[in-house]
């Protein structure tokens, strides 16, 4: 219990220390860009407890979750069968190792070619981004599991389906999770610059137009929105993680 | 020798036979000329020296690999490329064919999933299968919370739950201490008295392969060919202590080890 | 816990699991000889697959994104020769390139020492390790806004944006390669009375170097795309301001060549790196090809 405590106590002093520091370096500050820590908490207080949650939280969490599964359950689903039919995979490398290098900003205008400035190209940027670290990933893990259980696979006569479900996906889980896990963070970031291009609407427009109106205090309270959102969507995944791969964490603490 | 033409009530067509049975990998032959067959019930050893192909002769005999030359049948049906139903193989690697993001009761049931058995009853012969092993009570632990010989037993229950005419080890105790291996071959021959299954063991212990079995194929000579089939005639119920007393038991371990040896090449030695 | 190893989105490089020949049945569908795997036949593929996107590719532009204005593959090659031909291509494109490499270097500077301090002391790292968290997921697109007030569209506010989503992978993986240091080593130097500086010099740089490869070449990767996005919102002359042009002005084609070249750009420096790195890191056994 002490240790739990101390620890706790070394990884919140130095937080606490900075955001007193900043409200008290802060607080008589005249500049127009860097207002005092006060009214930037004032300002989040009333943007978002509760204000701009269903206006702009809430969509922007709901794009993000549709954009992050059709991404993630795509990439699984065709990691698994590049995965396992190898010329498959081996023939369409190039053209993933290209696409994995476009960033979304460059991808950007030809998505909103293709699907408008509204809520479809939102999510579909969203999916394009997470997409690839999880195919790439997967198809890694699939590759990873051990030759013996194929034989284990033909010698008792399992079944394709079952294979894929309690083989392959399970021995690509750990990988898999690794790279859903980067799809996450940019996820986040192919949320924001949707929203700051497309359609009013959700988090990042918010930030912009706080920016263009000069609402600076608002627009503070954005950016720390947006990191908190960001931060707790980390979070939550590592508990998913946690949970699902137990078996994996059990495994390697035993082995070293 | 063979038991092929033996007609008697209690010999019926071999469970298992090879014929002209050989394996080439490009110009490398590995394995030449075997023929055998194996009596249903029976228990039979192959032994030989490291490299000698005994994996490789594994793998066709259950089907995971088509041998380049001869064939294999099994219960008068010819092994193609995919392992014959009724036949469960226990892999020598038991870490890696255990699937440890599965529990032990389901890497048991699996098989049995796949082949269409609904979950309370494979549930059930899951269950079974582990308490005959010795594992009763370590149905929801994961494979790798186990001890090595625990491990394997699983992999034995898992053959076991399968239900199978016969089972094909791979050198399953090489990889566990002395003491864990007594167990697990007495484990073994346990199983066979009760279910009357068909056991082959590949194994490179020449007193493993006499303690168990009912014959022992001595695979040596490269490529690897029948040394020997030769017939063990010790007392069963086997034990640890007193049939390894037995005059016998050296006598058959000393011919087999002097096969090896030889590569094979043993002149015209009295067959019995 | 290699977790900050598998952040990279990427291959892990090594061979798959070989096929002996006693397992040739390894893959579950064995759909084909084993050996297979030889380079002609590799590049065989490839090319198939290339050709087969790009015909995918030209029927979509024929049939439903016609009218969306999808570019054919001819156009956008035809584009390219054109583009290829000005100088304000050119110029944008090296642009956008020392932008994205200063942005990089700056973020090493900053991120490595205090990464390496960082990971020194266990006391530290978890006094640290909120705020970095913290930190490291604001997407920097975020601050954006911010910059733009401060900044302007200039290079100075790209820069800066880079900084800020590069110097993290750079500053946590130094922090978990220092975690990394074999203690054995760490003894040795111990046992040797080795002064600090040596200590530093020959224990820890030489083991820290891999870890940090990796937080590198991420970084890397995020400084281009930060380099393009600074571009892209803040009208930074570059590839990014370029590509906001098209989007503004309907060449659709153009669009498509910008998004290719800033793919290659990222694959060619990606390649850079990882040949850099080879060299840099040849005494390392993963480079040896030993196991």
């Amino acid at each position: 219990m002490r240790g739990m405590l101390k620890r706790i106590g070394w990884e919140l002093w130095l937080p606490i220390v900075v955001i007193v520091a900043w409200w008290v370096l802060s607080s008589g500050s005249q500049s127009f860009y860097f207002p005092p820590l006060s009214k930037i908490f004032q300002s989040f207080h009333q943007d978002w407890l509760f204000a701009h949650v269903p206006t702009d939280l809430w969509p922007s969490l709901r794009r993000l979750l549709a954009g992050f599964f059709i991404g993630t359950a795509l990439g699984i689903v065709i990691g698994l069968i590049l995965g396992v039919v190898r010329p498959l995979e081996v023939a369409v490398t190039p053209i993933t190792e290209f696409f994995r290098a476009m960033p979304s900003a460059a991808i950007l205008p030809i998505m909103v070619l293709l699907f408008g400035l509204g809520v479809e190209m939102k999510v579909a940027i969203i999916a394009f981004v997470t997409f690839f670290p999880v195919l790439l990933n997967t198809i890694d893990g699939v590759r990873a599991l051990d030759p013996l259980l194929g034989d284990v696979a033909k010698g008792y006569r399992i079944r394709f389906m079952d294979r894929m479900l309690y083989m392959y996906l399970p021995a690509a889980s750990p990988q898999l999770f690794a790279g859903a896990r980067v799809a996450v963070s940019m996820s986040v970031i192919a949320m924001t610059v949707s929203e700051m291009v497309g359609t009013p609407g959700g988090m990042g427009y918010f930030v912009l137009d706080a920016q263009r109106g000069y609402a600076i205090p608002s627009m503070w309270s954005g950016i720390i929105a947006l990191g908190i959102l960001g931060y707790v969507l980390n979070k939550l995944f590592l508990l998913i993680e946690n949970r699902v791969l137990s078996w994996h964490r059990g495994m390697t603490a035993l082995q070293g | 020798m063979t038991l092929s033409t033996d007609t008697s009530s209690t010999e019926r067509q071999p469970i298992l036979s090879a014929r002209s049975l050989g394996h080439a990998y490009g110009q490398r032959v590995v394995l030449q000329g075997l023929d055998f067959d194996v009596a249903a019930g029976e228990f039979l050893s192959i032994v030989g020296p490291s490299g000698v192909g005994k994996t490789t002769l594994l793998q066709c005999l259950t089907g995971l690999q088509a041998p380049t030359k001869g064939e294999v049948h099994f219960e008068g049906r010819k092994i193609g490329r995919t392992p014959p139903e009724g036949l469960a193989i226990v892999f020598q690697d038991y870490r890696s064919s255990l699937m440890p993001w599965l529990k032990v009761v389901d890497n048991v049931a699996l098989p049995l999933k796949s082949a269409g058995v609904g979950k309370r009853e494979r549930t059930e012969i899951a269950a079974k299968a582990l308490a005959e092993v010795g594992l009763a009570g370590y149905e929801r632990s994961y494979p790798w919370q186990l001890s090595g010989g625990m491990q394997q037993r699983v992999a034995i229950a898992r053959a076991l739950a399968f239900r199978p005419r016969a089972i094909i080890m791979d050198e399953p105790f090489a990889s566990v201490d002395a003491q864990t291996r007594a167990d697990l071959e007495d484990l073994v021959l346990r199983l066979k008295e009760t279910h009357g299954i068909t056991i082959l063991l590949v194994t490179h212990d020449i007193d493993e392969a006499v303690y168990l079995a009912d014959r022992i194929l001595v695979l040596a000579g490269k490529p690897g060919r029948i040394a020997d089939l030769i017939e063990v005639a010790l007392p069963s119920p086997r034990d640890q202590i007193s049939t390894k007393a037995e005059p016998e038991f050296a006598t058959l371990r000393a011919r087999a080890y002097t096969l090896i040896k030889q590569g094979g090449n043993v002149p015209a030695a009295a067959r019995p | 816990m290699t977790t900050a190893h598998q952040e990279l989105p990427g291959r892990t490089g090594g061979p798959g699991p070989g096929s002996t020949p006693a397992e040739a049945s390894g893959d579950a569908t064995s759909s084909h000889a084993s050996g297979g795997e030889g380079r002609p036949k590799r590049l065989l593929l490839q090319v198939t697959g290339i050709v087969v996107a790009i015909v995918v590719w030209y029927l979509f532009a024929k049939g439903r994104g016609h009218h969306l204005g999808v570019p054919l593959p001819s156009q956008v090659v035809h584009k390219l020769v054109d583009m290829g031909q000005t100088g304000h291509f050119w110029t944008s494109l090296r642009q956008t390139v020392v932008s994205a490499l200063v942005g990089f270097v700056c973020s090493i500077v900053v991120g490595v020492p205090l990464g390496l301090l960082n990971g020194v002391n266990k006391r530290i790292t978890l006094s640290s390790q909120f705020l970095l968290d913290f930190l490291r997921t604001i997407p920097p697109i975020a601050i954006m806004p911010l910059l733009l007030l401060v900044y302007g569209g200039s290079f100075k506010m790209v820069v800066v944006l880079i900084m800020f989503g590069s110097v993290w992978p750079v500053l946590l993986q130094a922090t978990y390669a220092m975690q990394q240091v074999s203690p054995q080593l760490k003894q040795v130097g111990v046992a040797y009375h080795l002064g600090r500086g040596d200590t530093f010099r020959y224990i820890y740089w030489p083991s820290v170097l891999p870890f940090l490869m990796t937080g590198l070449r991420i970084a890397l990767t995020l400084s281009l795309l930060l380099a393009v996005v600074g571009g892209y919102f803040g009208q930074a002359p570059g590839l990014g301001k370029d590509l906001n042009d098209t989007l503004l002005g309907g060449d659709t084609a153009a669009m498509f060549v910008y998004a290719f070249v800033v793919a290659l750009l990222g694959v060619l420096l990606n390649t850079a790196f990882v040949f850099a790195q080879r060299r840099l890191l040849a005494w390392h056994p993963s480079v040896r090809g030993g196991r």
